[in-house]
């Protein structure tokens, strides 16, 4: 292996090799032209390893000029790889079909032609064929590789953040395409979603008139480009209908986008062209899918993608496809009261399960799309009630002329009112649904734990920093849109709160007038000055950080006598003052005034969170259980929050509870490390000896973990292996000086074992603690642990009476002057040896 | 094989993005199983075990168990593509050897039965049936697994030879086919040291590979 030169090169290309194989990502051989001989000799001879792991993969090999780069996915009817045409050097998806289908030599024939004549199709939004083979006795054909997502992809993606079809932003849409908002060219989701209804009822508009059917038309068929372009794919071009391509029916498509039709079609039947042109019938059996199959798997795509679900759901597959077969799909505003009844409209005649009651041809079809995205009269009529009285209207014009004006013009002006009213509510429930994405994105660990747990700590990452502050922007973001759509007190406060936490560093080292804020945050009102100087006292950027910050400080906190305003009053400002204190993650602000709210206010959508963490430092457990049930109740999405609730229980030794707890999550939290650090804990309840095998058994990174490191350290202490304990203890304390948990049971172990002057290094560490810094009373009580252990009982009792006095805060407030006084006179080092001999 | 039409259960099942799924296909899933590299997974199920459970078991065990568990919940998979079902099966894997542990140990403390490989299930209380019959063909015959077992052990004892460090980043990456971000992250590494840990792990793996097939008897590894 060459030293210097370029091995950085090697690994990169390595690597991308790696992912051609395994997701689909590009590697073209030619990048290694720029390779020196040896470094391609070498560069090859490590990648035979997939080779020998992966022998049968298609890397490497060609089909008919294309050089097969990776696979992409793989179907029933055959697979679909990246591949780069040679030659030309272009990339394209090569969709080779399954030589298992076995088609018959006419199947192919008619495969072959109407291959090609999609091959001549040139549409904007229909994704194109180049070239159309037959290889080696398979058939294949190269399309047009379209740098984007499916519609199928989409909605997963939508899925699996837990984001309801109502709850999508622009801002979620333009991420989970990866483009720019402005490429959109919409002003909503539904707008844009309109959008790409119109381009591909256009693009089927043109097939058809091509003499094609589609047959497959549904989410995963549907991409969207990269510059927000939607194009139609996947033809289902092995549609013979022929026994040897099914196995069972001529039905070939996915069953919940099909038409009944389709699947009632005969295994024989053929297609014919509804309304297109005379001639381009084939073989004249029997006609009955036509064009309009393709508009009715549209409309239900179209359904699902602005529901967020098809029209049909049912407890089993029968029950589904009887709903299909007898067109009793759920109605769109039913299912989303929020969308235009017009949009209903135009799909229910879309998606009719009679085709003689859809519209005739896919333009028609574009045509209203295209009405109801510029709110313009559609052509499709409603049926039912309306449409007979109307019928009866016409029949009896001149009687019904005269009353149906005043009626009209009463019932026009109800309906002004009842659509304002309506438009209002919808208005008002998705600002709701706005603001609560606020919420998730401030309530993320990586923002919690930049925030509170890494900056207790007095380190923040980078990385970890500027991902917290990308986060918090997102929230931004949405509380605007919110406020765009309904503007609320509360949720102004909330924004302008996140503002200002936003642009702390701007403070940073000047003081603050409360008058600039209040003019620039109206809605956040007066500040206390502790509060401001707490805030923006500690400014400057915390990374790199070693000692606690001064956002732990102790404060008291006057929300206002009676003369300053009333109750009402008060209250608001302990929300406000709470609300920067846990953004900005200064927790005795955020503490003294959300613990005053406790059991009073509950719009303050954090208060359960925060106080949850505060109770659990504080080392009441109990308290923080309580809370804890009450956060996960405001937001069930957050399996974090699960795990911390399992911990809480493990603290409360209630391992039922633990175990219950961690049985309800997810696979995906499943298989994290907390995950697995909190099921043996919660063993070590009754089995300590096999939570130690379970913890034993974790190596490399994850048993450096210092969760893990933690979890070992008091099971080995449980055990009875103080040795161990220390071990661990000592190696977490590295990292963690001021992890005084850790320095608790170090102590106790170093008792254990004897080891005075280890004992004697944790009492020295409690003495010297700056008072007034601890971050919690949690922490105070472990320090005064660490005298009680080792039987200094005069100075735990001291520092008790200490505690237990009004207004005090433990060891806060008690000077290194107040340890003297038992020791008059002394030096440090007699002071040190006295406590050694009373360890002794 | 051929097996009786399932149209309803089989077909009308919606979000597909493949006209069939064919990891539910029994004349598909032998390809399949064989295209996610079986000896990899094999390598991996070994390293989950431990030793402690390696010497009651045969990671071959575990993995008859795991096709197994994989062919009879096939419903419940929706597929996607083929490194989401291969994410799939070794989370199944997992769990197995998971159940596995958790047998064992309870046998430790004297309760629980003890965990059997899955050959034992054929000699089962009379009317029982063997798991066996449930899977589809290609996957348990004796011959198979004995070709398996040896080429896994000759993978590990190459990865044994390398440093941890490469050798948990070629696992990473290579076997559990895990992105490099992911491997990154639990390694607690920048990217570029994920790379070059990947990379050279790669490379002395091959090396050691050779070396030990060449000692190896009838493996009918050529020279590069």
């Amino acid at each position: 292996m060459r030293d210097g030169g370029r091995p950085e090169r090697l690994y990169d290309l390595f690597d991308r090799f790696l992912d051609s194989r395994f997701r689909g990502g590009s590697f073209e051989e030619r990048e290694l032209e720029d390779l020196d001989p040896e470094e391609v000799r070498e560069f090859r001879s490590t990648a035979r390893i997939l080779e020998d792991l992966y022998p049968e993969g298609p890397g490497g090999s060609a089909i008919a000029g294309f050089r097969i780069l990776g696979e992409i996915g793989r179907g029933g009817m055959g697979t679909v790889y990246l591949a780069e045409q040679e030659g030309l050097g272009r990339k394209v998806a090569l969709k080779v079909l399954s030589p298992s289908l076995a088609l018959s030599n006419r199947s192919r024939q008619r495969f072959l032609a109407e291959a090609r004549a999609l091959a001549r199709l040139k549409d904007e939004h229909v994704v194109s064929i180049h070239e159309v083979f037959e290889a080696g006795g398979v058939l294949a054909y190269a399309m047009e590789w379209v740098e984007g997502k499916s519609l199928r992809r989409i909605l997963e993606g939508f899925r699996n953040l837990g984001l309801s079809a109502r709850d999508v932003t622009l801002a979620d849409l333009a991420r989970e395409l990866g483009i720019e908002e402005k490429r959109l060219e919409a002003r909503t989701p539904l707008q844009f979603w309109l959008r790409v209804g119109v381009s591909i009822a256009r693009a089927l508009e043109k097939v058809h008139e091509a003499g094609i059917v589609h047959r497959d038309v549904k989410p995963g068929n549907i991409l969207i480009r990269r510059d927000g372009r939607a194009l139609l794919a996947d033809f289902g071009l092995a549609r013979t209908g022929e026994e040897t391509l099914s196995g069972s029916s001529g039905f070939l498509g996915t069953p919940v986008y099909a038409a009944p039709e389709q699947l009632r079609a005969d295994s024989r039947e053929e297609t014919r062209i509804a309304g297109g042109k005379e001639g381009d019938r084939r073989e004249g059996r029997g006609k009955r899918v036509d064009s309009r199959a393709d508009l009715y798997s549209l409309a239900v795509t179209l359904f699902e993608v602005v529901a967020g679900r098809p029209p049909f759901r049912g407890a089993s597959p029968e029950a589904v496809l009887l709903k299909i077969l007898n067109g009793r799909g759920e109605r769109l505003r039913r299912v989303a009261p929020h969308l235009p009844r017009d949009l209903e409209t135009v799909l229910e005649k879309a998606g009719n399960p009679n085709p003689d009651a859809r519209y005739r041809t896919a333009g028609e079809f574009a045509d209203d799309l295209e009405r109801v995205l510029h709110l313009e009269p559609i052509r499709a009529r409603r049926p039912g009630i309306l449409r007979r009285g109307l019928r009866g209207i016409r029949r009896n014009r001149r009687s019904f002329l005269a009353a149906g004006c005043g009626a009209l013009l009463v019932f026009g002006a109800f309906q002004a009112w009842n659509y304002k009213e309506a438009r209002e509510r919808r208005r008002a429930a998705t600002s709701a649904a706005l603001r609560h994405r606020a919420h998730l994105e401030l309530l993320r660990p990586e923002v919690r734990n930049a925030t509170w747990l890494d900056l207790s700590r007095g380190k923040v990452r980078a990385s970890a920093f500027a991902k917290a502050q990308g986060f918090r922007q997102r929230a931004l973001a949405f509380y605007g849109e919110a406020l765009d759509l309904h503007d609320r007190p509360r949720v102004r406060q909330e924004r302008d709160a996140l503002d200002f936490v936003l642009h702390l560093p701007e403070y940073s080292g000047r003081p603050v007038e409360a008058g600039e804020l209040r003019e620039r945050y109206p809605s956040l009102g007066a500040i206390h000055p502790i509060v401001l100087h707490t805030l923006t006292g500690a400014t400057r950027d915390p990374v790199g950080e070693e000692d606690p910050n001064p956002r732990f400080m102790p404060v008291r906190l006057n929300f206002g006598s009676r003369e300053d305003g009333g109750r009402a009053d008060r209250l608001d400002r302990a929300r406000v003052w709470g609300l920067l204190g846990f953004l900005a993650g200064a927790r005795r602000i955020c503490e003294d005034s959300w613990k005053a709210l406790d059991l009073v206010e509950s719009d303050l959508p954090f208060l359960d969170v925060a106080l949850a963490q505060i109770y659990r430092d504080d080392g009441r457990p109990a308290l923080a259980l309580q809370r804890m049930q009450a956060a996960i109740s405001k937001f069930p999405d957050l399996e974090y929050l699960k795990l911390d609730l399992a911990g809480i229980a493990i603290e409360l030794e209630d391992r039922r509870k633990a175990e219950q707890v961690l049985e309800s999550l997810g696979s995906r939290v499943r298989n994290g490390l907390r995950w697995r650090v909190l099921k043996a804990r919660t063993l070590a309840l009754s089995d300590p000896g096999a939570a130690w095998e379970v913890l034993s058994s974790f190596r490399g990174p994850m048993g450096r973990d210092p969760e893990v490191r933690y979890a070992r350290a008091e099971i080995a202490f449980l055990l009875g292996d103080s040795e161990r304990t220390v071990k661990e203890c000592r190696a977490l304390l590295e990292n963690e000086p001021h992890a005084t948990k850790v320095r608790l049971l170090l102590a106790k172990a170093a008792l254990g074992l004897g080891l005075a002057d280890l004992y004697l290094d944790q009492v020295r560490y409690a003495i010297r603690m700056k008072f007034g810094r601890f971050r919690s009373l949690g922490e105070s009580r472990d320090l005064l642990d660490i005298l009680q252990v080792g039987g200094l009982r005069r100075l735990y009792e001291a520092a008790t009476k200490l505690r237990s006095r009004p207004g005090s805060r433990g060891l806060v407030g008690v000077s290194e002057a107040f340890w003297r006084t038992w020791f008059p006179g002394a030096t440090k080092e007699e002071l040190e040896a006295e406590l050694l001999r009373e360890i002794r | 094989m051929s097996r009786p039409a399932r149209f309803f259960s089989d077909v009308l099942m919606p979000s597909s993005d493949s006209k069939l799924q064919p990891h539910r296909d029994a004349g598909a899933w032998p390809g399949l199983i064989e295209s996610l590299s079986v000896e990899a997974i094999l390598v991996l199920i070994s390293t989950w075990m431990g030793r402690n459970l390696r010497r009651r078991l045969d990671p071959e065990d575990l993995w008859q168990e795991t096709l197994y568990c994989a062919w009879r919940d096939r419903d419940q998979h929706e597929w996607t593509d083929l490194p989401a079902y291969r994410r799939w099966i070794l989370g199944i894997a997992k769990n197995r050897v998971r159940e596995a542990s958790t047998r064992m140990r309870a046998l430790k403390r004297g309760g629980g039965e003890a965990p059997r490989s899955l050959a034992t299930f054929e000699e089962g209380p009379e009317g029982s049936r063997s798991p066996a019959e449930f899977l589809p063909p290609h996957t348990v015959t004796p011959s198979r697994i004995a070709a398996l077992r040896e080429r896994r052990l000759a993978i590990e004892t190459s990865l044994q030879r390398l440093p941890g460090e490469y050798r948990e980043a070629l696992r990473l990456r290579l076997f559990e086919q895990r992105s490099l971000k992911e491997v990154a992250g639990e390694l607690g590494v920048s990217l570029a040291t994920a790379k070059k840990r990947v990379y050279l792990g790669a490379r002395l793996y091959r090396q050691a590979l050779k070396e030990v097939l060449s000692r190896t008897p009838g493996t009918g590894e050529g020279e590069e």
